[in-house]
């Protein structure tokens, strides 16, 4: 897996390869390395395969962090297979899926 | 450095010049120097001729004679003959007394010139004898009449001294010249005929110039001078002489060699460095590709540089022509490497991609041909659902009708194997039609092979071509299959087939010679046994990697020497549908171990369907190994592709847990944020059938998905 992070009006985090067991340790440590200072943080999944319950697990942790900062989160370029995680575990109803 | 011609010929020039003035100057000097030496003598012999001219007749001399006579009685009368002197002292003593008187007496004879007819004076004869005596580059030192010693009884040689200055200032003994007076007759004469001889006086060298008057008691009487004669007064004179000479010589001779050097600037230097300017300058322009004509002039000169000259300008024209003929040539030739370019391309197109995976079969392949166009090629397509078949082919040749025939093979043997004739009959047909019409007389050598996927059995005809290597169960072998005739070499040739019964994950190496052939530095070719060893030792590994190592195996034994053949390497691995993993104490590695085995190996197969396969094994194998805390836990996943379903079996050893029993959970909104039961959800939603069953202490957990 591969994390890069741009920061332009927003903070955009794209993320290739899986997010499961093996992979979502690493975003979790990136996103606590990443200062925070736009309103707005996109997660872009254009180069993203599947995510995992662990994947899912951190995004979860990365929103609440978020929302406690009053920042928002963003999930953009969500592919098939993942759009339907996040249908079946009822996550489209609490990100912010673009 | 350079040394140009006009520094060479100016050296040579300044060398000549200079040995042939030392030469001239040796030699020169020494012939001046004996003219000049024999002149001397001669005009002193001269003088002495004048002066017997001017003393005249016989009768003159007879005079002479008794005068001299008299003075000489004069003389005796004086002497006491029976003297004993006792000492030297004694005797200087005597003669002290003895010489005025002499003198007196020799005044006589100076009185009496006027009896000698011709002569004014003894002087005058003494001035002749000084006279000579300059002349020949000397000084007059004494000038008398000489009487020998045997006659005068004393020491001395003088009866008379014409020099006034010995007269009157003898020496302290009284005696004219000392009394250690001795006079040597040395052999210093040149000219042994001549009156002109020469003496050793007072350690000095001297000429004596004598001049015969009488005799007496048959000794004779001369007028004699001496004269004392400073060899290097002459040598000076000859040397002045000598030096306007060479001085002379020299200006000549550097006139000569600067002139030699004008001509040579000027007449050879000037073309040829014309001749170097205007070559340079038209051998750059060459270089820079811009060939300018008619840049070397044409030298109008009847020697070897007009000769050269007219040679370049020869050379001129042809480089000029030739250059336009390779540009034509360059420019053709680019338009045929071009076209190569694009055959090659186009050959290359003609090919199957060079990995295949699908649910039978791996093949991976590599071709490197040694010109852009080449005459080896492989070929593999199914016949139909359950038969693939599989070709590699070598043509005879290289380059373009390689190309052609090759094409012509490939597709000749792809539409007799679409026909579904046997294998037998598909070779007997390709032969003779690749026999008709092939004037060039091409051939192939080729593997033809049908694989049954049902049966695991390939059949294969080698044609004259490299014999196939079989791994299988650890083991590597060169399979030992008929040969048969090469395609296009005999008609009517009957081609018998092999059938060789695989198993799953047997994989089969096919070649060209280009590869056992390729040689190293020593000439010794690569052969089977490397081939052999290189497929042992990356046995485990996978296809591609196994023709990667095999090439840079081949690199390192060849040395990156240049390919002389094409090579073409295929190799295929007869599939297991089935995928399995075994794992005791596992830790969260194997994970990612088996996903990563698990979608190479199902490749082919639809990405979305793997990645959900991908999120089971997560989410399964994190379940097992996050919460089955057994020492000794075994977990066993296996995978299984057919009738279009994929499905993963997963089997531990642990509690029994049926995860299908869990409660779903799915959140609705942010209240019920609690992470966990998630895994087993999204396993279950994105399947298509999930089964459990308790068998044998193991909990089996059998996940199916359907692929389009």
């Amino acid at each position: 897996m591969e994390i890069q992070v741009l920061k332009n009006d927003n903070i955009v985090i794209e993320i290739k390869g899986r997010l499961d067991t093996t992979t979502s340790p690493l975003l979790s440590q990136k996103i606590k390395e990443i200062e925070i200072d736009k309103d707005l943080v996109i997660i872009d999944f254009k180069n993203l395969d599947y995510i995992s319950s662990a994947g899912l697990r951190v995004l979860l942790a990365i929103k609440n962090m978020l929302e406690e900062k009053n920042k928002s989160l963003e999930i953009h370029n969500v592919n098939e297979v993942i759009m339907e995680v996040f249908n079946v575990t009822g996550f489209i109803n609490v990100l912010n899926i673009k | 450095m350079r040394f140009s011609v006009r520094k060479k010929l100016i050296l040579i020039g300044t060398i000549i010049s200079f040995s042939f003035f030392v030469a001239a100057f040796t030699i020169s000097f020494f012939i001046f120097r004996r003219y000049t030496m024999e002149n001397f003598i001669k005009s002193i012999d001269n003088s002495i001729a004048e002066l017997e001219y001017s003393i005249g007749d016989q009768e003159s001399l007879e005079e002479m004679n008794k005068i001299v006579s008299s003075v000489y009685d004069t003389y005796l009368e004086h002497i006491d003959d029976e003297k004993n002197f006792k000492s030297r002292e004694e005797e200087i003593k005597y003669y002290t007394n003895v010489y005025p008187m002499m003198y007196s007496q020799a005044g006589i004879i100076g009185m009496s010139y006027d009896k000698i007819t011709n002569l004014n004076s003894y002087l005058d004869i003494s001035s002749a004898l000084a006279c000579s005596a300059i002349s020949a580059g000397g000084k007059m030192a004494y000038a008398g009449i000489l009487i020998s010693p045997e006659v005068s009884k004393d020491n001395g040689r003088f009866l008379y001294l014409f020099d006034s200055k010995f007269r009157f200032n003898q020496t302290e003994d009284g005696h004219p010249f000392g009394s250690d007076y001795k006079l040597k007759k040395e052999d210093l004469d040149e000219n042994p005929n001549s009156r002109y001889g020469g003496y050793v006086l007072d350690g000095k060298k001297a000429r004596v110039i004598d001049f015969n008057i009488g005799k007496i008691n048959d000794h004779d009487i001369t007028i004699t001078a001496f004269i004392e004669y400073d060899d290097t007064a002459v040598n000076n004179s000859i040397f002045v002489f000598g030096m306007i000479d060479a001085i002379s010589l020299l200006v000549v001779l550097i006139l000569l060699t600067i002139a030699y050097i004008l001509f040579s600037q000027f007449v050879i230097v000037k073309n040829i460095t014309t001749l170097t300017k205007s070559t340079k300058e038209f051998t750059n322009s060459v270089i820079d590709g811009d060939v300018k004509e008619s840049v070397i002039p044409n030298i109008k000169s009847s020697d070897e540089i007009g000769l050269l000259s007219e040679s370049f300008i020869q050379m001129e024209e042809e480089i000029i022509n030739y250059t336009e003929k390779i540009k034509v040539a360059t420019a053709e030739k680019e338009k045929i490497n071009a076209e190569l370019a694009i055959a090659t391309s186009i050959q290359l197109e003609s090919l199957p991609k060079n990995s295949l995976n699908d649910k039978n079969v791996l093949i991976n392949t590599s071709i490197k041909s040694a010109k852009e166009v080449g005459g080896d090629f492989y070929d593999y397509f199914y016949l139909d659902e359950d038969h693939l078949a599989i070709i590699i082919s070598d043509v005879s040749g290289k380059g373009i009708p390689a190309a052609l025939f090759m094409m012509k093979s490939k597709e000749l043997i792809k539409s007799k194997l679409i026909s579904k004739k046997s294998l037998e009959d598909v070779c007997f047909e390709v032969n003779n039609e690749l026999l008709e019409n092939n004037e060039a007389g091409l051939f192939i050598t080729a593997f033809i092979g049908v694989l049954d996927i049902k049966t695991k059995t390939i059949e294969l005809i080698s044609a004259g071509h490299e014999k196939p290597f079989l791994l299988s169960k650890g083991k590597v072998e060169r399979l030992a299959v008929k040969s048969n005739f090469i395609l296009g070499g005999s008609r009517n040739y009957k081609y018998q087939k092999d059938v060789i019964k695989l198993k799953e994950d047997d994989r089969i190496f096919l070649h060209t010679d280009g590869l056992n052939e390729s040689i190293d530095d020593k000439e010794i070719e690569f052969g089977y046994d490397r081939i052999a060893n290189c497929l042992k030792n990356n046995y485990y590994e996978k296809l591609h990697d196994i023709l990667i190592n095999m090439d840079a195996e081949l690199n390192k034994f060849t040395n990156n020497k240049e390919q002389f053949d094409d090579i073409t390497m295929l190799i295929l691995e007869l599939k297991s549908t089935k995928l399995e993993f075994n794992f005791e104490k596992p830790s969260y590695e194997v994970i990612e171990e088996v996903t990563n085995k698990f979608s190479d190996y199902y490749s082919y197969v639809d990405k979305n369907v793997l990645s959900k396969v991908s999120i089971t094994i997560d989410e399964l194998l994190n379940n097992y190994i996050s919460y089955e805390k057994k020492d000794d836990l075994i977990i066993k996943v296996s995978f299984d592709y057919s009738d279009n379903r994929l499905s993963v079996t997963f089997k531990n050893n642990g509690e029994f847990f049926n995860p299908l029993l869990r409660k779903d959970k799915y959140i609705e909104n942010d209240n019920n944020l609690v992470p966990g039961g998630l895994g087993i959800t999204m396993v279950k939603k994105l399947s298509n059938d999930v089964s459990y069953e308790r068998k044998d202490d193991f909990n089996i957990l059998k996940v199916s998905f359907t692929v389009k």
